[in-house]
């Protein structure tokens, strides 16, 4: 058996998951079942997800940093040397996470994640480096030197939990189902959102037709900095914009300076031969005679005269025209970086950045578009971590240079000086850096001068769809507020990539999207040896072709990650040995390679970032994938890998899938002047794993899908396997999850099956006792009673038992007692050791931790020393319990966190059953809240003897056009019936033929309508009533958390108004409309009474002489008590004129009689 | 560029599967030429002749059927040290202009890899004889310069060579490196330079006389003799080879034109000193793809 099949063997077996894909009878189908290619070409996809996983970006990208990145991080910044001593060096030889050198398979054992959720710890491995330095005149190597440690992603290949099977999950205490991706940060866990982002180093040409401006830009983006270059239109004349340099340089004189001296070759290189271009281009000519720039040194020193120079402290003054050399080799178009005197790759550059504006000044159409997919890159977890490190390894490196400096100064020293001794001092910056950024959010890096909050997010556990749905996030940069359409528009180009309704409503509609179910983001590839590959297949390198045959017809350019490296004259050939090659697994599968006939270039990428799906190729009118292919991935011979190494499935990125002709079924396989070259797995995919949820979702109004979307990461469910393990600040537990009877692959796919959220409800489409208006439900009791829709709410409470500087601490007590010898009524909750008894009931003001700070904790130990004050006095600071409902106490944990002080975390549970106002809603974007509670003796019920625990108002169906949630009701009906549980997959599922059919067999009519009896009356309904089961999930908002009420209450300190909101008790705001209404109806004296006297009555003594304010019967200005009146105003109005006074502006005022 | 009296191949010889005999599939019948010739440059301007090594010979395609074999042999320059043999491009310059007219002058900066050739300026046609009185001097040669790409095992010069028995044989001699040379206008440079020079000698004169003697108190600079390095640290890595550039001094090349002795001699040498060992192939295709790759 070959190495590689016994690898994918191992990990067949840790995933016991996917253990019945290999068993003899999966899904229904058995092994000698006769395999047709058509229908279960599907299994391709559960095999994806097999290799993958749902957030294999986010693991792929992790792993790509650790384990790759870091060293090219390493390597870039390997020598630390001295100012003072020009002998000492230190030079980094490597850089490993999580393992010592001499084990590189033992990865030192972590603590376990769940314990740092418990104890609010960080889940890190610690980062060692090798270095070599000289210490005096020797030279020594040390190895293992640890200088941090790094978060570690969650089941990443630095990961305990990576390749962990069930028992091996169950025993770390973690959910075998967790998708992993993240990481636990100070015990809470975050998630670094995709980002998305335009892409870098390649050039974008826009125009703005009104102004007739046309402008090619290029982010140019290297490790050491981020800059970005125009070629714009000025006046018809073409001109480079760059920010270091102050004003625009005319083209022609860049391109001189860059080496292109003759005027005939800068014409050849921009323009080739076609004399549109040229008409276009000749003035620019002139604009460098002009300025009589004529030779590369007067354009290099005119380049060099306007560039701003930020000098560094220490860097010598550079004369223009080493300006101009340095602008043109390092400043402009920052990432091909000159290094000797061959500035043609620069020169080409910029001269296809000329072409580019001229060709769209001529055909105002060769613009490229902003929001086409191919256009944009994804910025993962790992890259946003590469430079985060990257600064702070810097920052260390010049911290520890520093420190290394201030040693070597001295001039005798007593002891030979180690300079790994104070290579520790600073570990700890890595360490903290590391944490912060990834627990606040906010990515500083010093050396781009970015600053960008808002990057890692809490990870959301309201269900384990929130949490899938969370990882497989994409944010745009773009501004929410900006109004414009474009960005936030369904761009055909995300077909397959980016799912087609999974976006949320209002600002950030558009603009934050989410994974389709099949694809993969890809990390960053060597340039280098695709270089040398094109070179030999043909492609004859740039340095040695001429300018005039440069642009010739049917000369192809060649550009690799969109740099011109060279050329061929067929394009074609050369496209297909390229994916020969890549078919064949000798280049990687995610490399892409297309042609742009318009460009007449062929574009390789091998960046990070692209988005990319698998496809099936198609040959001759043939899908590559045949039934005994698929009979060998059945039998489990096969992985998704073999697939892609037989050359029978490859990734497609954007811009290759522009190439290709991708047949939907094969059924459209055809072979004409255009034959097609792809199929696609399975239609389904285009949706991602939270809209995948919906069954038929085909069949609705693609809104209803949207809103479904949304409202699926809300619903109550299963967390988790370990959720009654974890200790969170909010979770919601729904009682008796089901799965759902109409499912869909996708929900078997991400296990929706095995954590779902919510209940299948018998519903009733009819009106009943007018409660269900605007999509209010009518509940059955007796369901509810036996269980339906309940829900558990646990929360959490932390204490900290804090220490002292002067030894003293806090510490805790038990109840205290009444002169019964029973604990009064606030400690009734507490045990003896003054925390809550797990399972002791504890109500509004009870006490759960009954906790005591020392009153002399400010005091300093030095201080009271000399008197030694055994006696220690303690206050209470008991943690009360606030809630309208009564809780039950259902985990005490004590632990210590790291900095050894004690940590308590109390959870306290409530049970909820569904009442008056909570929440549902079906997979359709149908949401209601309970508008009556019915009893079942009066509900209706069918032949059977069957009445709905749902009745719904069939006027929710008309103007939502939700047909998918009828279709629902049918098959679920079907398959209750028939005892199966039917499949509502996207584009397929179960046929509603078939379903009415089940239907008609089982003596059901086959509309899914029943002859219902009213419960009230007992006659027969005068209409026959859809009715059957639907997907009922219970949204998180619930009447107990916002039922609200004041009487009487709380007032802000400095208005005297009541509070705001309903955490503070606050008051119900007769706001300025309302206000308007009453003005509007005349009720003057309720508008008094809301507005002043129910608010924030004063009674102030005003003197009517001096028209000012005084105090109990004086007027302290006027010193008498003769014109001193009493009234009642607002004590904002008084406020007001006592802040006016203090600002030296005197209001009087000035009383008069109204009768 | 135009279609010259040059081949070249641009295939590497090892592109070839491990069964066959190695061979040239000729898909644009060559052109009788001269291969270039060591340390002499002279014209090359060349049509790129398309001589593919097929690497699947089962997969050939019907419309790009195999015409002919032609076995290969390899040569190199006589020694190895001593001589080296590059492509010189002239671009902007038209085919119609020959190059063996004249005397010329060549000099090259070895470590900086540049390449300069003084060659002989027509000046009766498009030649602005007024424009001479402005730069103040008689300009009789055009400078051309570039760099010298190394070609990294890419390009070789290959003779197909019709013996009198009718076989046929193709030789192929590496090439070190090509080169793309432009015209320089340094008498422009020079006339700049100079005023620039005037002009701050100028200011210099009248700041001397007006200036005030400041005299600066600042401590000694700690380190000077990590001065002379430290400043060729924060020099960019283009400035650097700049400096190292003006701070080189060209050493100059013999210039000898086709019809020369030595030239014809090496030319022969080239054609018929190959070993006469055909060449066949031990690498792999597979492996030298993974060669390539890994690399």
């Amino acid at each position: 058996m070959p190495p590689k099949r016994k690898a994918s063997r191992v990990a067949a077996e840790s995933d016991e998951a996917f253990q019945e894909l290999f068993q003899p009878e999966y899904k229904g189908k058995k092994l000698t079942d006769e395999i047709n290619t058509a229908e279960d070409k599907w299994n391709l996809l559960p095999a994806f997800l097999k290799v993958k996983g749902l957030v294999k970006q986010h693991l792929d990208s992790f792993n790509y940093f650790v384990d790759t990145d870091l060293k090219k991080i390493i390597k870039a910044n390997e020598l630390v040397l001295s100012d003072v001593d020009p002998e000492f060096y230190l030079k980094y030889l490597d850089i490993r996470v999580g393992h010592r050198s001499k084990t590189p398979n033992d990865k030192l054992v972590l603590m376990p994640p769940h314990q740092c959720r418990l104890r609010d710890l960080t889940y890190s491995a610690p980062i060692f480096v090798d270095v070599e330095y000289t210490r005096g005149r020797k030279i020594i190597v040390h190895t293992d030197l640890e200088i941090g440690r790094m978060p570690i992603m969650l089941r990443s290949n630095k990961c305990i939990l990576d390749g962990a099977d069930d028992n091996t999950m169950a025993r770390y205490d973690e959910c075998p189902l967790d998708p992993g991706g993240y990481f636990i940060v100070n015990g809470t866990e975050k998630v670094i959102l995709v980002q998305e982002q335009l892409s870098k180093n390649r050039i974008i040409v826009e125009a703005d037709e009104k102004k007739g401006i046309v402008q090619a830009s290029v982010t140019s983006s290297t490790h050491e900095r981020k800059s970005k270059t125009y070629v714009i239109t000025k006046n018809d004349k073409i001109y480079l914009k760059h920010n270091s340099i102050s004003e625009d340089i005319p083209i022609v004189i860049i391109l001189k300076a860059a080496g292109i001296t003759s005027d005939l070759e800068i014409l050849q290189l921009v323009c080739g031969s076609d004399p549109n271009y040229q008409d276009l281009f000749v003035v620019n000519f002139e604009e460098a005679a002009r300025l009589e720039v004529f030779t590369q040194q007067q354009a290099l020193n005119y380049v060099g005269k306007r560039v701003k120079t930020i000098r560094r402290a220490g860097a010598p003054k550079l004369s223009q025209l080493q300006e101009g050399i340095e602008a043109i080799a390092t400043t402009i178009i920052a990432h091909l970086t000159v290094s000797d005197l061959q500035f043609k790759e620069k020169a080409l550059y910029i001269a296809t950045m000329a072409r580019r504006v001229i060709m769209t000044m001529h055909n105002p159409t060769m613009v490229d578009d902003r929001d086409y997919v191919g256009n944009k890159r994804l910025e993962l977890a790992g890259q946003l971590m590469s430079l985060l490190f990257e600064d702070l390894f810097k920052k260390f490196n010049s911290d520890f240079k520093a420190n290394i400096d201030k040693v070597l100064k001295k001039p005798s020293r007593t002891s030979e000086f180690d300079a790994l001794l104070s290579i520790n001092i600073h570990s700890n910056n890595i360490t903290m850096g590391l944490n912060r950024a990834i627990s606040t959010g906010n990515w500083s890096l010093k050396r781009f001068k970015m600053e960008r909050a808002g990057v890692t997010h809490v990870l959301s556990r309201l269900s384990y769809i929130s949490a899938l749905g969370m990882m497989t996030r994409i944010s745009s940069q773009f501004e929410k507020s900006r109004k414009v359409s474009g960005p936030r528009a369904l761009q055909p180009s995300q077909f397959g990539m980016l799912c087609t309704s999974d976006t949320p409503e209002g600002e950030a509609c558009g603009l934050v999207k989410n994974l389709a179910l099949m694809t993969h983001i890809t990390t960053d590839d060597e340039e280098l040896p695709i270089k040398k590959l094109c070179y030999m297949l043909g492609c004859e390198p740039i340095l040695g072709v001429d300018s005039a045959t440069l642009h010739d017809e049917g000369n192809f350019g060649i550009h690799v990650n969109g740099t011109l490296v060279g050329t061929t004259r067929f394009p074609g050939k050369f496209v297909e040995n390229f994916r020969k090659l890549r078919r064949t697994g000798k280049v990687s599968a995610f490399i892409s390679i297309h042609t742009n006939t318009h460009q007449q270039a062929v574009h390789i990428a091998t960046d990070g970032g692209r988005i990319c799906r698998p496809l099936i190729i198609v040959e001759n009118g043939k899908s590559k994938v045949t039934a005994e292919h698929l009979l060998k991935l059945k039998k489990g011979e096969w992985a998704f890998d073999d697939f892609l190494v037989h050359g029978l499935v490859e990734y497609l990125d954007v811009n290759e899938e522009n190439d290709s002709l991708i047949a939907l079924y094969e059924e459209n396989i055809n072979e004409n002047s255009v034959p097609t070259t792809h199929l696609e797995i399975e239609p389904f995919t285009v949706l991602g794993a939270v809209a995948g949820l919906i069954p038929y979702p085909h069949h609705n109004q693609s809104p209803r899908n949207t809103y479904q979307c949304a409202m699926g990461k809300q619903a109550i469910g299963a967390i988790a396997y370990n959720q009654f393990r974890r200790i969170d600040t909010l979770l919601y537990f729904m009682v008796y999850p089901q799965q759902p009877m109409v499912k869909t692959k996708t929900i078997e796919l991400i296990d929706y099956d095995k954590l779902p959220a919510g209940q299948n409800a018998t519903v009733a489409v009819m009106s009943y006792s007018g409660y269900d208006i605007e999509d209010a439900l009518v509940l059955n009791k007796a369901s509810i009673d036996r269980g339906f829709g309940r829900c558990q709410v646990v929360r959490k409470n932390t204490i900290q038992l804090k220490r002292y500087p002067n030894h003293t601490k806090d510490i805790l007590s038990g109840m205290r007692v009444d002169e019964h010898g029973n604990p009064i009524f606030p400690h009734q909750a507490l045990g003896p050791d003054g925390l809550g008894e797990v399972g002791a009931r504890i109500e509004n003001g009870q006490i759960y931790a009954n906790k005591f700070v020392p009153t002399n904790a400010g005091e300093s130990a030095l201080g009271g020393a000399s008197e030694p004050t055994n006696v220690e006095s303690h206050r209470e600071t008991p943690a009360y319990y606030k809630g309208p409902e009564p809780s039950y106490v259902d985990q005490v944990m004590m632990s210590v966190s790291d900095n050894d002080q004690a940590l308590i975390k109390v959870l306290l549970r409530q049970t909820r059953r569904p009442e008056l106002g909570d929440k549902f809603s079906s997979r359709h974007g149908q949401k209601g809240v309970c508008g009556i509670i019915v009893q079942q003796e009066d509900l209706p019920f069918n032949d059977m003897g069957i009445s709905p625990d749902i009745i719904m108002n069939p006027h929710g169906f008309p103007s939502r056009m939700t047909v998918g949630k009828m279709i629902e009701l049918i098959s679920g009906k079907a398959g209750v019936l028939n005892g199966t549980l039917e499949y509502g997959t996207c584009f397929g599922g179960s046929k509603l033929e078939d379903m009415s059919k089940i239907l008609v067999d089982k003596g059901f009519s086959y509309s899914g309508k029943d002859m219902l009896y009213s419960g009230i009356t007992g006659e027969c309904l005068q209409a026959y009533i859809f009715f059957g089961p639907i997907y009922y999930q219970k949204l998180k908002h619930m009447v107990l958390d916002k039922m609200h009420a004041r009487a009487r209450g709380p007032r802000a300190v400095l208005t005297r108004q009541p509070t705001e909101g309903r955490s503070r008790d606050g008051g119900l705001r007769l706001g300025e409309m309302e206000r308007d209404c009453v003005i509007a109806y005349g009720a003057s004296q309720l508008l008094l009474e809301r507005l002043m006297i129910s608010s924030d009555a004063f009674e102030v003594d005003i003197c009517n002489k001096c028209g000012l304010m005084g105090y109990n019967s004086w007027c302290t200005t006027c010193k008498s008590s003769e014109n001193i009146i009493k009234m009642t105003i607002p004590c904002a109005a008084k406020l007001l004129f006592q802040e006016l006074l203090s600002m030296n502006i005197a209001p009087r005022l000035r009383l008069g009689d109204v009768f | 560029m135009t279609p010259g009296n040059e081949l070249f191949v641009e295939e590497d010889e090892e592109m070839k599967s491990d069964s066959e005999e190695p061979r040239l599939v000729i898909k644009e019948e060559p052109q009788d030429g001269l291969p270039a010739v060591p340390e002499q440059p002279e014209e090359e301007d060349e049509e790129p002749v398309h001589v593919e090594a097929e690497e699947e010979d089962d997969e050939e395609e019907d419309d790009d059927p195999i015409i002919e074999s032609i076995p290969l042999y390899i040569n190199t320059m006589p020694s190895r040290f001593k001589n080296s043999l590059h492509i010189l491009q002239y671009p902007g310059r038209a085919k119609a202009r020959r190059l063996d007219q004249g005397h010329f002058h060549a000099s090259i900066k070895p470590q900086s890899k540049y390449l300069e050739v003084k060659v002989p300026l027509d000046t009766s046609k498009f030649f602005d004889g007024t424009k001479v009185e402005d730069w103040g001097e008689e300009i009789g040669e055009q400078t051309l310069s570039g760099v010298l790409d190394p070609s990294e095992g890419g390009y070789y010069i290959a003779k197909v060579e019709t013996d009198s028995e009718g076989n046929r044989k193709a030789v192929l001699v590496p090439i070190d490196s090509t080169a793309q040379l432009r015209t320089s206008f340094q008498y422009i440079d020079a006339i700049d330079n100079s005023a620039h020079q005037q002009k701050k000698q100028e200011q210099a004169e009248i700041h001397k006389t007006t200036s005030v003697q400041i005299l600066q108190s600042a401590a000694k600079h700690t380190g000077t003799q990590a001065n002379m390095d430290g400043f060729m640290h924060s020099l960019g890595d283009s400035l650097k080879h700049v400096k190292r550039f003006d701070e080189e001094s060209w050493s100059l090349l013999s210039w000898k034109n086709d019809e020369d002795e030595i030239t014809n001699k090496i030319k022969k040498e080239l054609i018929n000193g190959a070993d006469s060992i055909e060449l066949t192939t031990e690498t792999k295709f597979d492996d030298y793809i993974q060669k390539l790759i890994n690399e």
